[in-house]
């Protein structure tokens, strides 16, 4: 069954939009926007200091991702500068008939600076076809905390594991050098086997990548994050080569993921003070 | 078979035996912390691990690295180009005891072809010391076939070999399975070798990579294990 809104959606033309930001460090030791640009479908909120981080949200005011959408989102945190960028609501990635969507992401911190990239999840429809690349460039002495969440499909409406061609890669760079790439790309029948291989059939996946050199191996926060693990919910953390952390979490559903995502930024918030900044929805 | 093949057979046999001192015996590469997951338990959770769980993310990994470093391994070799694809596979190994299982096997790789065969191995392992390049065992395997005069097919069916049975050699010390189910399994799943490397072969750099998470994360958590068998 199609949509009200997906319907409404599918007549709109393609479009090919970008968000382009620099956040610099300001007077009083506030952040501010010292750069932007941005074509729809992106839009983003007014900017908002919480006394420690500057909050950006960035809008999609569109149904979703249709077919030859090419979106482009590259934001840059200057020395001092800390920016928390989140999205008010998931992505969703529409059935396409015959074309693909596209999304490259660039995400550079420099030394000094922290970024907090925080979007809600990515919904793949059936017969969606979608590309997504994302590099994330943290100089030596920068702080990140990249965030990216996929779900299965619609689950409450049965569809799961259905889009046509799914392709999510991710490059993180640290001090100029690779120290993570992965990369998703098929249809969905390969999670769809592995998820029932491992017992999670609505497995929603999260992915954080940390990048400091804060946090050591035997800080006992990492305890409390292995601790999550269990009661249908799977959850890991290991060290990169260098810069930083991954941490993987499989939940049984959008708000167990949501859940753990909370807990994890609680518990590292005490090391990373950004992370306690309240993803409050504009 | 001309003389160059039986020599360079023999120096890839050689490499593969078990008997070569790499220190694979040691790890699981993350099996082991399936099976404490209790996903991986019998021969038939096995069969489904290496089907669709090891196999497919070769193609995207470790094989086309391999095949490019054995391309940049030539005369003379092109290092910086080494040194990038050095630190792209490890990279590719998001949870640590992966990760550094490769790279250690693949460290004591490259010392063994530097110390019996020189040329590129030596030179290569030589910069990779100096400078402090990560070696992983897919790129330490190019060199050493490179340096023993195989051709990169020949290397990269090597890390094929080397995967599975690197896998199912834990697996019998981890489940209950006979020799004969060890052994057809095996037959089963190196089968697939020549789609792997045709896979391979098409990939590009926009290709590279793998997702997995559940393995991931059993691998990460075997870090913490409080009873484990192997190094990884």
């Amino acid at each position: 069954m199609t949509t009200l809104a997906a319907a409404d959606a599918v007549a709109r033309p393609s479009l090919h939009g970008h968000l382009h930001l620099v956040a610099s460090a300001g007077s009083e030791g506030r952040t501010q926007i010292t750069r932007q640009s941005f074509r729809a479908p992106f839009h983003i909120s007014k900017p908002y200091w919480d006394g420690a981080v500057l909050q950006v949200q960035v809008v999609n005011p569109t149904a979703g991702i249709l077919e030859g959408d090419r979106l482009e989102l590259e934001a840059r945190v200057e020395p001092g500068a800390a920016l928390l960028v989140t999205t008010p609501a998931a992505a969703r990635a529409f059935m396409m008939r015959s074309g693909a969507a596209a999304c490259r992401q660039v995400l550079g911190v420099a030394a000094g600076g922290w970024l907090e990239y925080q979007p809600e999840p990515l919904y793949p429809h059936r017969d969606a076809d979608y590309v997504q690349a994302t590099r994330l460039e943290v100089d030596v002495g920068g702080e990140a905390a990249y965030f990216d969440a996929l779900a299965p499909g619609r689950v409450g409406r049965g569809e799961r594991w259905a889009w046509r061609r799914l392709r999510v890669s991710l490059d993180v760079h640290y001090g100029g050098e690779p120290v993570l790439r992965e990369c998703l790309d098929g249809d969905g029948s390969a999670l769809a086997a592995a998820a029932e291989m491992h017992r999670t059939p609505d497995a929603f996946f999260g992915t954080l990548v940390l990048m400091t050199e804060r946090l050591r191996a035997d800080d006992p926060v990492w305890e409390a994050v292995r601790a999550l693990h269990g009661g249908g919910r799977w959850v890991g953390a290991s060290a990169l080569r260098r810069g930083g952390w991954v941490v993987r979490v499989i939940a049984p559903g959008g708000q167990a993921l949501r859940d753990t995502v909370a807990d994890l930024r609680r518990l590292l918030a005490a090391a990373l003070p950004g992370l306690a900044s309240d993803l409050r929805k504009l | 078979m001309d003389a160059d093949a039986a020599h360079w057979l023999a120096g890839v046999l050689h490499a593969s035996d078990t008997f070569y001192p790499t220190g694979a015996y040691a790890h699981s590469f993350g099996l082991e912390g399936l099976a404490h997951e209790g996903v991986v338990h019998d021969r038939a959770s096995l069969r489904l691990f290496l089907l669709e769980g090891v196999l497919p993310p070769l193609a995207r990994t470790d094989l086309p690295i391999a095949g490019w470093a054995w391309d940049a391994a030539g005369e003379p070799p092109d290092l910086a180009r080494l040194r990038g694809l050095c630190l792209l596979a490890s990279s590719m190994r998001g949870a640590r005891e992966p990760r550094e299982a490769s790279e250690a096997i693949g460290r004591q790789r490259l010392d063994l072809a530097a110390m019996l065969h020189g040329g590129v191995a030596r030179v290569v392992n030589e910069r990779a010391v100096a400078e402090g390049w990560p070696r992983p065992a897919c790129v330490a395997a190019a060199l050493e076939g490179r340096v023993l005069g195989a051709p990169r097919e020949a290397v990269m069916v090597g890390l094929v070999y080397a995967a599975v049975a690197g896998m199912v050699a834990a697996a019998v010390k981890l489940l209950r399975l006979g020799q004969n189910a060890v052994h057809t399994l095996l037959a089963e799943v190196l089968a697939a070798t020549p789609r792997l490397l045709a896979e391979a072969a098409r990939c590009t750099p926009d290709d590279l990579g793998a997702f997995n998470p559940w393995w991931d994360i059993a691998a990460a958590r075997h870090e913490r294990a409080d009873f484990r068998l192997f190094i990884s």
